[in-house]
């Protein structure tokens, strides 16, 4: 495994190929530090142009783009006060005030070098616990699987951002449009009206591009740029190696946040960074220093959400359950490429599988050396006129879309699902529990008939089995949870 | 100068046009220039693999290009649709096997193989059935009497809908239904239900059998087809242990009805070159295939026979 790890570092190192790392790196970077593109959008529209590439390259890319878009939002957080990304959002609360009193130089510096740790320690969690998780799961049958789905799909709607009901109708909106087409097992064409096209169901990529793609220029030409007219200058001292000895300790302890959340389905880099910020203000003896421009801050929020990278491609890996929305569509793209995310690809693609890691780490590392390099000529990327990206980027997403499976049918569905992803963010809902809900629900369909059949109908197996009773159990303790969360939300509006 | 230049240039240009005139004899000269080969599978699987590596060698025997186009929804009716709806020229053919029977006799695709002219078969694809290698039976004998005087015990791990299924049936009638028939989702997925312990029987490709039997996992108790597959020739055969069950994969080109004629002989012509061209066999063995080549005039009787095979084991 070592060997076959060296040799994909190896070869991702060849001039050519680094090249192709370098453009998927920094366009990651730029889609994720341009407030309202993400790393799910960059992936989106990578994917389908990735499609004719050898396997390894392929998946190389993905996991560039993947890693440069969830780094890519520390800059606008920064500098703007806008996080690029979700998973920056706490990045604004220390590194802004720090970039005001012009220290934006070392704002972006330490950011910069947090993301590289996060990603590093939670590279190493992968690699380490990985093959344990793997050999576990070839144990679980359909199940164990049903219930670890349906554990999962809680989960998302428990945990998504804000609103708990608005988190159940985007999950409940997801599976429905995933159950478009033939049902799984017994080939039932549902909610097609006896259109072949619609029988054929949605397939991954319109969905994903429509919703988070070219919804996003939509509504970038709806509401004019943020950033023009912005202070985009960079000064003042660089970071100190005496602050980053002092923030080892924090950086650990927020990349393990980081990994944690990162391996629950749903929530990812979103939640982490602010959960880490939390820990990080907690157990410092002087918390009234946070928020005025403490590098401990920036530390903690860019170590954890890039960590959570780590941790979201472990179940992805081991179990073909993603994490949150980015990795929902990067197990689209390796499936695509005929990489089988499961317990067995350890066995059977040992080779690709090391490609992920070389990937990951070639990717950190060539993110930090573009970041550091480029750290005072890469913030005007913010200042991009709208009117020249959103044309090129949805022309990317009209070829990316047709390119997928030959169809002008899926542009046409793209489009419709770019105008329902307006429209539902414009109201509030967030759009991860609907893409995991489109993943998860007819895994959970799936493996709940599969389950049916093997015990012949009998739903005693679901408790009588040892790990899939204990899946049941979590999931139970979740709903319960969740209905206490209810009662108290109810409580406090009356 | 000039008068050189232009001599020169005459003397290139009727170069050129002889050496291409030589070209042009040697190929096969097709109806049209670009040719779309739409395949209902997505990019890297058998079926893929198996339809590209047709492309090229169609691209090296004949005067026109084809390229390989992937339309994978809804399993292949909207594939279908898109060939059937399409020009009829020759500019658009389409490739799979007989997992178009089970799907309509499911009803999962209005079109059957009747819609279409069915112009070749180009490679054979063994599936072979597996039980964990420390299983009692060696024989496929010996498993289907363990399944008779344990009636409901072996589960049996299929995709339903797909041709796996029609093969399972077929070897369950043979013990009298005493298999549990379940699915289990693409071959990877069956293969670690098998791994696991959650399933007992599956049925998979011949370069996924010696993978596994390789590795000691798991042991190959039958091919499922009449003669012995070139590539594990000493793997018996179910129709050697008593089992009619004859059902490879054959990899079927078909096309519009109403197909220019100038094509489909094209086609054959392609055919006939590929029965002795050895890059061929060679790169199928690398995909776990062997070449099966039937040109048009067979071609027509061969998938109703084969259609006929899957509708006794297929029920709605």
């Amino acid at each position: 495994m070592f060997d076959m790890f060296l040799t994909n570092i190896v070869w991702l190192m060849t001039p050519s190929v680094l090249l192709f790392m370098l453009f998927a790196v920094l366009f990651g970077l730029v889609l994720g530090a341009l407030p309202g593109m993400s790393a799910t959008m960059a992936i989106a529209i990578v994917l389908p142009l990735t499609f004719t590439l050898e396997t390894k390259f392929g998946i190389a890319l993905l996991i560039g783009v993947y890693i440069g878009g969830v780094t890519g939002g520390l800059v606008s957080a920064t500098l703007l006060r806008i996080p690029g990304t979700p998973s920056s959002i706490a990045t604004t609360f220390d590194a802004y005030p720090l970039a005001q009193k012009g220290f934006a130089q070392k704002a972006l510096g330490t950011a910069m070098v947090a993301s590289a740790v996060g990603g590093m320690i939670s590279l190493m969690v992968l690699v380490a616990f990985a093959p344990t998780i793997s050999a576990f799961a070839v144990k679980l049958g359909p199940h164990e699987y049903a219930m670890l789905s349906l554990g999962a799909i809680i989960l998302v709607v428990f945990l998504s951002s804000g609103n708990f009901i608005k988190g159940l109708i985007a999950a409940i909106l997801g599976m429905t449009i995933a159950s478009v087409g033939f049902a799984p097992i017994d080939g039932t064409a549902r909610l097609s009206f006896g259109i072949i096209d619609i029988m054929a169901g949605v397939s991954l990529v319109p969905l994903m591009v429509g919703l988070f793609g070219a919804s996003q220029v939509i509504s970038g030409i709806l509401s004019p740029s943020v950033a023009s007219g912005a202070k985009l200058k960079v000064t003042g001292q660089g970071i100190t190696l005496r602050e980053f000895r002092d923030n080892i300790k924090n950086m650990l302890r927020s990349s393990a946040i980081g990994v944690g959340i990162g391996i629950l389905p749903g929530i990812g880099g979103s939640a982490s960074n602010l959960l880490a910020y939390g820990a990080a203000k907690q157990s410092a003896k002087d918390p009234e220093a946070f928020g005025t421009g403490d590098v401990r801050g920036i530390y903690a929020s860019e170590s954890a959400n890039n960590a959570s990278v780590g941790g979201a491609l472990l179940p992805l890996i081991t179990l073909g359950i993603p994490g949150d929305g980015a990795t929902a569509i990067l197990i689209g793209g390796f499936t695509i490429h005929g990489l089988q995310p499961g317990p067995l690809l350890f066995q059977e693609q040992p080779d690709l599988m090391s490609m992920i890691y070389a990937a990951f780490a070639i990717a950190t590392l060539v993110l930090l050396v573009i970041q550091l390099g480029t750290i005072r000529l890469f913030p005007k990327v913010l200042l991009t006129p709208p009117q020249i990206l959103n044309p090129l980027l949805l022309m990317l997403m009209v070829v990316g879309t047709y390119v997928s499976d030959n169809r002008v049918f899926d542009v046409w569905l793209m489009l419709g699902f770019a105008i329902l992803g307006y429209l539902l963010e414009r109201f509030g809902f967030s759009l991860a529990p609907l893409i995991l809900g489109f993943i998860l629900g007819p895994i959970f369909e799936t493996n709940f008939r599969r389950a049916m059949m093997f015990s012949e109908g009998n739903m005693m197996d679901f408790v009588t089995r040892p790990i899939s009773a204990t899946f049941l159990g979590f999931v139970v303790l979740l709903l319960f949870l969740s209905l206490g969360g209810l009662r108290l939300l109810r409580r406090s509006r009356a | 100068m000039f008068h050189k230049t232009m001599k020169f240039g005459l003397a290139v240009a009727t170069a050129f046009g002889i050496a291409g005139a030589v070209q042009a004899q040697e190929k096969i000269d097709y109806p049209v220039d670009s040719v779309r080969l739409v395949v209902p599978q997505s990019a890297g699987g058998g079926t893929d693999a198996s339809a590209r590596l047709f492309a090229d060698m169609f691209n090296k025997y004949t005067d026109a290009q084809m390229v390989v186009v992937n339309q994978k929804a809804g399993g292949g009716v909207v594939a279908q649709q898109t060939v059937l709806k399409g020009a009829t020229d020759g500019g658009q053919l389409y490739f799979n096997h007989a997992a178009d029977h089970v799907a309509n006799l499911l009803g999962k695709t209005p079109f059957s193989y009747k819609d279409f002219r069915t112009l070749g078969t180009t490679a054979a694809l063994s599936d072979v059935v597996l039980v964990p290698a420390d299983a009692p039976y060696n024989t496929l004998g010996e498993l289907v009497d363990y399944a008779k005087k344990h009636p409901k015990e072996l589960t049996y791990v299929t995709q339903f809908g797909g041709t796996t299924e029609a093969k399972a049936n077929a070897i369950n009638s043979a013990a009298d239904d005493s298999f549990k028939i379940v699915d289990g989702g693409s071959g990877a997925d069956r293969i670690v239900l098998l791994l696991g312990g959650n399933a007992d029987v599956s049925a998979e490709g011949v370069r996924f059998a010696k993978e596994h039997t390789g590795a000691g996992t798991l042991k190959a108790l039958a091919v499922l087809r009449a003669d012995r597959d070139p590539l594990v020739p000493d793997w018996p055969t179910a129709a050697e242990q008593g089992y009619d069950i004859d059902m490879p994969y054959y990899f079927t080109i078909s096309a519009p009805e109403g197909i220019d004629d100038a094509a489909v002989s094209a086609v054959d012509e392609v055919l006939e070159k590929l029965r002795d061209d050895k890059e061929f066999a060679e790169s199928l063995a690398n995909l776990g295939q062997s070449p099966a080549i039937r040109t048009s005039d067979e071609a027509g009787s061969f998938v109703e026979q084969e259609y006929g095979t899957i509708e006794k084991f297929i029920s709605k």
